[in-house]
């Protein structure tokens, strides 16, 4: 199992808070955690612009993997997104990974002017689009809600440019109107950057393991509703005929780690309640039957949705869940706005040296 | 003025075959060269779906920039806005301006390849009028707590950006070529304005723009000049030689037909697609480049002196340009004409002083 973080700055910590994350990431790297994820949010506890920040934190370190966590591709047109991490992909030599969300927020979507009750459908077509854009030359796409490029009509899905002379190289073409246009420079990793999928519905997660698509399930779920959820994420996958080697499944959990049980707990109580308070604040209809939403209280969460305590404690229940669901990836939420950098620092060292060999094994 | 260096495209044209990962690797070498060497800043470029892998996200790459240098400012020279989401592009740059602790310069153009917005799902015509009214909604996005905006391509109500930049706001510059509608347009909107230069390389664009600027009632002072000029410096005559006919004339060859500027038919009566060689000369010598050795590229630089610039991008590289002799050609520059430059452009403020 690889072991990563994830990190949700938001404007509350954009001042020092970058600069911090970036430290800890620092960290990671130099201890080889295997990857880092930032959470994009518009508001508060997470970065509207994620792509600056993956290429930042590539910058500055050399073998971690950097990436979003949740994407929101359809809040903006889905060729700039592969556009950014597909530079990303080769400023960081192939170390990207991108997680995509349908969306978390409909403040978000309202600002930016989408619809929200569309989300799910253009969602996948956005999905579909930045892999077709990934993988092929000089293509064009026709879909519902995104034609690549704008106005080209057919029958909806993806094609190449057929080879039917006169054939006019890009270069030579000037201001031409185009059927089939490649995006361009590609990404590095081959065939794509690893994309994983974040969603709650049934739906969403079935879609993704049919279409080969990593899956990521988000820090909501509980142990139990973790292995339900991954349960059809597998199903689906061996219905669809393929195999659980093809794909990343990946869990979020809030982590903090101390050498004493109870002072850990003691010391990661307050900046969890807030947390779970905003995640509860802001629950949207796909996540409303989750336990954490109404009936869990402070000892539940910690017996069965945060990961806190000492590296033995945790690690049970992490290889409980790596033996049932075959989770690959586990990211790790250590920061949280009011946590202390260094107390953070501390516990990055105790994942890498506690937990990372054990699990990496 | 400010001086900077670039603009950087991060292109592998078929002159020059290179790996995109060395090309963004160097560019963080010509970042921290240019920061030694007295740059105020670097530039970037950008184009979407060319076929050499022109760079087409600068705010990523920027972010990278700003983990490796300290001082310099990290330019946009020119991010092609109407072909990105406005308010997408000024949360952006709020984070880069916080990673890169308030050096962001943001310098947006409208485009000119209809692919580029086609691709990014903008229907063609009308660029200027999405341009200025996108700038605004950067604009206003980045000085405003809360803003509305309702015009007749985008339409916001009630957004606020939660992460806010450093700067209030980031130097916004609309970068133009040398149409009369960009040099208007930013005058009587009251932007900052930078350009090619008029068609003779010269800054007549310039009265353009004041005019339009006075005309709606703006402060002269408020008025900010920019200029692109390209730069061929070398120390000897034997190298300009070298550059501008090993990298400067096949980049030209290679890429110019591509951005459409050129509509001349051959014989048969097709677009052409092969620059024709007596244009050469006219391509390498004219006003818009200064080409030469230093002695003589400090005697071409003097019109642009006499433009009271506050921002000089000098563009020492183009697609193929050699990793090393762009860095000499900086390194030129920076020693032996721009101490030169400032020194006159400081000398021309005291004395309107």
């Amino acid at each position: 199992m690889r072991l990563g973080l994830l990190c949700g700055l938001g404007p509350e910590s954009a001042n020092d808070g970058y600069e911090s994350a970036l430290g800890q990431i620092d960290e990671a790297d130099r201890l080889g955690l295997d990857f880092v994820l930032f959470e994009e949010h518009h508001g508060a506890r997470g970065c509207p612009a994620v792509g600056s920040l993956v290429t930042a934190a590539a910058a500055r370190t050399s073998a971690i993997r950097v990436g979003a966590a949740n994407r929101q591709l359809t809040l903006e047109y889905p060729t700039n997104v592969a556009e950014d991490f597909a530079v990303a992909d080769i400023i960081s030599r192939g170390r990207v990974v991108l997680g995509v969300s349908p969306g978390e927020r409909k403040a978000e979507f309202d600002a930016a002017g989408v619809s929200w009750d569309d989300r799910e459908e253009s969602f996948r077509e956005a999905v579909e689009l930045v892999r077709t854009l990934w993988t092929q030359g000089a293509v064009q796409y026709v879909g519902e809600h995104y034609q690549f490029p704008l106005e080209v009509e057919g029958q909806p899905g993806w094609r190449r440019q057929p080879y039917t002379p006169p054939f006019v190289d890009q270069w030579r073409r000037g201001q031409a109107k185009p059927d089939y246009l490649p995006m361009l420079p590609r990404p590095v990793q081959w065939p794509h950057p690893p994309i994983w999928v974040t969603g709650w519905k049934r739906d969403t997660i079935e879609w993704a393991a049919t279409r080969g698509l990593g899956f990521r399930c988000s820090s909501l779920e509980t142990d139990d509703e973790v292995r339900t959820k991954i349960g059809w994420y597998s199903d689906a996958l061996e219905a669809a005929g393929r195999d659980r080697t093809e794909v990343d499944v990946a869990l979020t959990r809030e982590v903090f780690l101390a050498a004493d049980g109870d002072e850990a707990r003691e010391r990661a109580l307050p900046a969890l309640r807030d947390h779970v308070a905003a995640i509860r604040a802001e629950a949207i209809d796909e996540q409303a039957d989750l336990a954490i939403m109404s009936d869990l209280d402070e000892q539940a969460l910690l017996d069965r949705c945060f990961l806190v305590g000492t590296p033995f404690d945790v690690l049970d229940r992490i290889k409980s869940l790596q033996a049932d669901s075959g989770v690959t990836h586990l990211a790790c939420r250590v920061w949280l706005p009011g946590r202390e950098h260094f107390e953070t620092l501390e516990c990055i060292r105790l994942l890498a040296s506690q937990l990372h060999t054990r699990l990496v094994a | 003025m400010e001086i900077i260096v670039g603009p950087y495209g991060m292109q592998s044209p078929h002159p020059y075959r290179r790996p995109h990962v060395e090309l963004y690797d160097e560019l963080i070498v010509h970042a921290q060269r240019a920061e030694e060497l007295g740059f105020d800043g670097i530039a970037l470029t950008e184009h979407s779906f060319w076929y050499d892998g022109y760079c087409p996200s600068l705010l990523p790459t920027l972010a990278a920039v700003s983990q490796h240098t300290e001082r310099i400012k990290l330019v946009t020279g020119a991010l092609l806005l109407p072909q990105h989401d406005p308010l997408k592009v000024a949360e952006e740059a709020a984070v880069v301006d916080r990673l890169s602790g308030g050096r962001l310069v943001l310098g947006m153009g409208a485009g000119y390849r209809p692919e580029e917005f086609l691709g990014h799902g903008v229907p063609e015509g009308r660029w200027g009028a999405r341009l200025f009214e996108a700038m605004e909604v950067v604009r206003l996005a980045l000085t405003e707590g809360t803003f509305s905006f309702h015009g007749d391509f985008y339409d916001y109500d009630k957004v606020s950006l939660a992460t806010r930049p450093v700067q209030n706001p980031p130097p916004l510059w609309v970068c133009a070529g040398f149409a009369d509608w960009s040099a208007k347009g930013s005058g009587r909107r009251g932007w900052a304005y930078c350009t090619t230069g008029d068609v003779e390389g010269g800054g007549s664009i310039f009265d353009l723009y004041e005019e339009a600027a006075i005309a709606a009632g703006h402060d002269r002072a408020s008025m900010k000049r920019g200029l692109f000029r390209d730069v061929l410096v070398m120390p000897s005559e034997h190298e300009v030689t070298a550059i501008a006919e090993e990298d400067f004339w096949p980049a030209f060859n290679d890429q110019f037909l591509g951005f459409g500027f050129l509509k001349r038919m051959n014989p048969d009566g097709e677009q052409i697609t092969e620059l024709p060689i007596e244009l050469k000369d006219m391509f390498i010598h004219n006003p818009r480049n200064a080409v030469g050795t230093p002695e003589s590229v400090r005697e071409q630089m003097k019109p642009v002196i006499e433009m009271d610039l506050d921002l000089l991008i000098v563009r020492t590289i183009w697609a193929n340009f050699k990793h090393e002799r762009t860095l000499r050609t900086m390194e030129t520059f920076a020693n032996e004409v721009m101490p030169h430059l400032r020194a006159e452009s400081r000398r021309r403020q005291e004395q309107e002083r």
